[in-house]
């Protein structure tokens, strides 16, 4: 809601393991950003934002 | 597929009433877990100006999945028992912080300064430590920069993600062998590693991964370090008589060698003993006026669920009589 | 039978009293329905029933593929929460477990026109210039 750039999907691992395989999630929470980059874990608010600009700065 | 479960939990719901650093609290209790929930109650009744700073609602309670020992009931989910008494405490309207860490804890005069990981520095006449215990890592190279990618802690959250994938668990006691019959549940194969000889979990608990088909067991080996490019690959052990190596290809390490004390933020404040743990009295009291320790961050001689609940409600009234006496209150 | 426990509904109720804004749940399933949409579906249709300001739109992933494609929906169950526009949230699979309340508390920012988020993160997310598509996986324990 903060940046209309931005949207964001809650994907149940257990019913798309297809997508599990895919990114090669082998933790929870693990956020995928733009098919390509992935944040593992729960992080505080800001520094999930940082990572989130990091990550596609990167 | 079982009928999904809709379970409300209202602690994890945005909490409009946040702690004001411009506030002098007679009360700040620092966790979520049962000890702090406990003490929240305790305090409140009691009519004091409270504040609880937490990273979490529930802490150790969180990775467990049915609870039996907790007295009134035969068997309750984690979870609901988390609720309940989140609940209990939202219903005094308190100053509530969470998914917030606490760096450091000093004492000026007679007032206790807590600094948040936000920054903010908060101010309490008394402070309850109710932070517990966090899982002890291995310290190896590979380990942090696989957290998440393979590296776990917690078998009830991650163990559905290793179906069919080779696990190796570090550990010989109750919580490693827990961690493979989990794993086992799920149909991953199990390498279990442990650093001494033999096994120390209870007998029932052995022979339930050594039965099993896909499992294996090196006593007396040290794990020397977990290799994987984006996701663990391969984790490497030494067997420590010999020195010889071996490679254990995997794609998953649940380490589970004990745990430690969060006990950083008042380790120049606090006496701690050898483990890191707060040093109580008990009524719950320190070397130091005005802080009190509660649950399995302190002393106490066993850590369980119910008893962090009793110690939490001892140190709120602790503090209360400390507050009385100093007439703060 | 409800999916929502009864001691749950009279708290939500009063929790969703705070919503301000109309909200729209869009959720798009299939006739044939699997097991993890009708689930879905039930619990959503309770969801909209505690709140006048929260109102549930079902779709059809194939009879309404055009309308799928336009808002990014690529599978299902997938449960969209819209306010006064598509603010790109999604629900992909069954909200149960934790993520049942991440629904609602989403349904609740939504509802409130504002995502409670601190100023300091608002200000690391104002730089994002170009689109992010973020999937955050979980396991619904």
């Amino acid at each position: 809601m903060a940046n209309d750039n931005i949207s964001a999907d809650m994907v149940s691992g257990s019913e798309f393991p297809f997508l599990v395989v895919k990114y090669n999630v082998s933790g929870v929470p693990h956020t995928v950003v733009n098919e390509e980059h992935g944040i593992a874990g729960a992080l505080p608010e800001k520094d999930f934002a940082e990572e989130i600009v990091k990550a596609i700065g990167a | 597929m079982d009928m999904p479960d809709f379970e409300l939990d209202t602690s994890l719901l945005g909490n409009a009433n946040v702690p004001d650093p411009t506030v002098y609290y007679d009360i700040v209790i620092v966790g979520g877990g049962p000890a702090a929930m406990s003490a929240a109650v305790y305090a409140a009744r009691k009519m004091l100006n409270c504040a609880v700073i937490t990273r979490d609602f529930g802490g150790q309670v969180l990775e467990t999945s049915e609870i039996e020992n907790w007295l009134g009931f035969q068997s309750i989910n984690a979870r609901d028992l988390v609720a309940s008494f989140v609940e209990h405490v939202n219903d005094f309207d308190m100053a509530m912080a969470s998914n917030m860490g606490v760096a450091a804890i000093t004492k000026e005069d007679d007032i206790f300064r807590i600094e948040a990981e936000d920054g903010n520095v908060y101010s309490a006449r008394a402070v309850i430590l109710a932070t517990g215990k966090r899982h002890r890592p291995l310290d190896i190279p590979g380990e942090k920069e696989l957290v998440g990618r393979g590296v776990a802690y917690c078998a009830t959250c991650d163990a559905p993600l290793f179906r069919d994938k080779e696990v190796v668990v570090v550990g010989g006691g109750n919580s490693a062998f827990t961690t493979a019959v989990d794993l086992l549940k799920v149909g991953a194969g199990v390498i279990m590693v442990n650093f001494i000889e033999g096994w120390q979990a209870d007998e029932a608990l052995q022979e339930r991964v050594r039965r099993a088909e896909n499992a294996q067991l090196f006593d007396y080996h040290q794990v020397v370090r977990i290799e994987g490019k984006t996701s663990v690959e391969v984790v490497v052990i030494q067997e420590r008589e010999t020195g010889h190596e071996k490679l254990l290809k995997a794609e998953g390490v649940f380490v589970e060698i004990g745990l430690l004390p969060n006990s950083a933020s008042v380790k120049n404040l606090v006496a701690l003993n050898d483990l890191g743990e707060v040093i109580i009295d008990c009524s719950c009291r320190t070397d130091v006026e005005g802080f009190f320790g509660a649950g399995d961050v302190t002393t106490v001689s066993h850590k369980q669920i119910i008893i962090s609940a009793g110690e939490g409600a001892k140190a709120a009234l602790s503090a209360y009589d400390y507050l009385m006496k100093q007439a703060f209150v | 039978m409800a999916l929502i426990k009864e001691k749950d509904r009279e708290k939500l109720i009063g929790i969703m009293k705070i919503i301000e804004e109309d909200v729209k749940i869009v959720m798009f399933t299939q006739e044939n329905e699997c097991q993890q949409c009708q689930a879905t579906r039930g619990l959503l249709e309770e969801v909209a029933a505690l709140s006048e300001k929260v109102s549930l739109e079902m779709r059809d992933f194939e009879a309404d593929a055009e309308m799928a494609k336009n808002l990014g929906v690529d599978k299902i169950p997938a449960t969209l929460i819209l306010g006064e526009k598509d603010y790109g949230i999604r629900f992909y699979g069954v909200p149960a477990g934790y993520e049942f309340n991440v629904l609602i508390q989403d349904i609740l920012d939504v509802g409130k026109r504002s995502p409670g988020l601190d100023e300091k993160t608002k200000e690391v997310l104002a730089t994002i210039q170009k689109p992010v598509h973020l999937q955050v996986f979980i396991s619904p324990t």
